[in-house]
This record gives structure tokens, sequence and C-alpha cells, in this order.
């Protein structure tokens, strides 16, 4: 059994109707698919970059920032299942119907573009990745982040976000719908623990997308196994 | 208010929805001002943007680099005159 360890520094998540700290720390013991479309503010993002930061970047950038603060240069990886699907979707119906695509949708549609603008609005040039692994994100994130900090990053930040899928992909779905983001400050430690295991069925049916179920393992230190992986603590 | 004039405030209303410049009024334009880099600071994503939006709204087929263009990007004032003499009847 290969094991990859971590200290959680700090943690920050967003998502409609769970705004704060208590209101996560509460649904994590009662935990449930936050869903909708309220974005945050960004009040202190200049007005000529927010405007190419939409409502899933905006979520992403808020929880991001808010576990960096004014730290600068910390390497970061942003993972994300489907990422921005709705405006791909967008693009390809203006595809079909022989449309002219919006050159500034385009050019925000790759996967890496929510981090981009991160990285612009806060003039920070550190090391950004951006993946995608299916339902195991979250857990493909943390691999990079043990990469980074076994390069000797003294911290890494993991910013794992997703949102409802569009309808036109949703016969695809193989999870619940969900719009969210969360952050955590990774440094070298032992307080949680990734294990890669001999894969276990997915549970089926779960109320959860798996990347909510990490968080949600994170924040009550409670033991999670899905797929390939397993969460423990201590 | 003179014809040309309501064609510049149209062409300031169509630059903010285009671009997304959501704390910009009308008024915030100066129409002799530049639209790129110094005035208003827009980037080569936004002239991208403006083109396909000529193109749409107003049937206007730019270039992408030619020396013209560049012109008729200089200022609201610019391509008021660009819209005015090259605009097809929707």
């Amino acid at each position: 059994m290969s094991s990859l360890s971590f200290t959680l520094v700090r943690w920050a998540a967003w998502a409609p109707g769970l705004t704060t700290h208590e209101a996560w720390v509460d649904w994590a013991q009662k935990p449930w698919a936050p869903r909708g479309t309220d974005a945050p503010a960004l009040d202190d993002v200049p007005a000529m970059t927010r405007r190419r930061i939409e409502r899933l970047g905006r979520v992403a950038y808020r929880v991001a920032a808010e576990c960096e603060a004014d730290e600068r240069g910390v390497p970061a990886v942003f993972s994300s299942r489907h990422g921005d699907s709705a405006r791909s979707v967008d693009l390809l119906t203006a595809l079909a119907r022989e449309e002219a695509l919006s050159p500034t949708s385009f050019g925000l549609s790759v996967h890496n573009a929510v981090a981009g603008q991160y990285s612009i609005a806060r003039k920070d040039v550190a090391n950004f990745t951006s993946l995608s692994a299916g339902r195991w994100s979250a857990e493909a994130a943390f691999v990079e982040a043990a990469g980074l900090l076994a390069e000797g990053s003294p911290q890494v930040l993991v910013v794992v976000y997703d949102a409802s899928l569009p309808p036109l992909y949703t016969p695809f779905g193989d999870e619940p719908d969900a719009d969210f983001a969360w952050a955590v400050m990774l440094a070298p430690g032992a307080q949680v623990h990734l294990d890669a295991v001999t894969p276990a069925a997915s549970r089926e049916g779960a109320p959860l997308p798996h990347a909510l179920e990490v968080l949600q393992a994170l924040l009550t230190r409670a033991p999670l196994r899905d797929g390939p992986w397993a969460w423990r603590h201590g | 208010m003179a014809p040309e004039q309501a064609l510049e405030v149209e062409l300031k209303q169509f630059i903010i929805e285009t671009l997304n410049l959501e704390d910009v009024k009308p008024d915030d334009i100066d129409p002799a001002a530049p639209l790129f880099v110094e005035g208003l600071g827009l980037d080569s994503i936004d002239a991208l943007e403006l083109g396909v939006g000529l193109q749409k709204k107003y049937g206007i087929k730019l270039s992408a680099d030619s020396a013209e263009t560049k012109k008729h990007f200089a200022s609201v004032r610019a391509l008021a005159t660009l819209v005015e003499t090259n605009r097809r009847p929707a």
C-alpha cells in the first residue's frame, strides 16, 4: 500500500447557501448537495479583470483567495471534474448553428482558464496546475500536491470546484449535481493520509458528488474509502 | 441629439454590453479617447470580440491585422465613422 501524508494548514469552502466556515462545519455533520447560481461578488478584484471571471471561476477564486490570503508564490493545483462545461456547450451550440464564436468565451473555455484568471488577478506567477481526473479529481489534486511538497515547496494550495452539468449532459452524469468550491492549504506532515488501495466499488446512490465527500471527510476527520483511494486521519 | 452623437451613444452601449464592462456607463467613455491600452484600457481579446460583434450587429467585416482596422478601432468616434459609412440595413 502506498500512502501520501499532509498537514491541513487552512481550509475554505463556498457554495450557494453555504458561505461561512460555521455553515460548512454544520454541513459536514449532515451534508447535502448545494445547488444554485449565486456567486461571490469578488469586490477586491478590479472590474476590468473581474468581467472575465464568471460564476464557476468566482466561486473557485473566492475559496483560493480566502485560503491564501496575502501570500503569493505558493504553487496551486486547481481540480475540477467537469470544469466550465456550460460554456463549452454554449460554444458548441454556436458552432452547430454556424454562428461566430465569442473570442473571449473561447479563450476562457480551456480547463486552466480559472487558474489563469486567478493568477492574473492576483499578479501571482507561482506554479499553477489544472487537472481533471473523473470521479477522483480531488484525490488527483492531492497526488499532484504531494509531488510539489516532495520537491521542496513548503506549502501547496489545492482548489477543488465543480458545477451542475448543463441539461444536455445530464444523461451522462454519474454523480449528484452540485455547485461548490473548496480549498485547502497543505504542508508536509502526518495529519491526513491518502492511501492507494485495492479498488473498492464506489457507493451507488450517494447523496454527494465524491469531491464533497472528500471535503466532508477532511472536516469531520472521518475515514472515507472510494474506488482506488482511502482517506484516514491522525 | 445629432444623428452622429446618437450613433456614438449606441456604440458605447454596444461596447459595454459586448465586453461585459459592468462598472462602465456610456457617459464614462470619452468618444475621442483611445479605446485600447490607454483610455478605456481594452486589450487584444476585446479587439477580436468587438470585431465579431460589429459583424453580427452591423454586418461589417474587418480584416484582423490591417492598419486600416487599427485606425477604425482608435476611438468611439472613429468606430462611428466606420459604422456610418459601412452599415447595411438589418
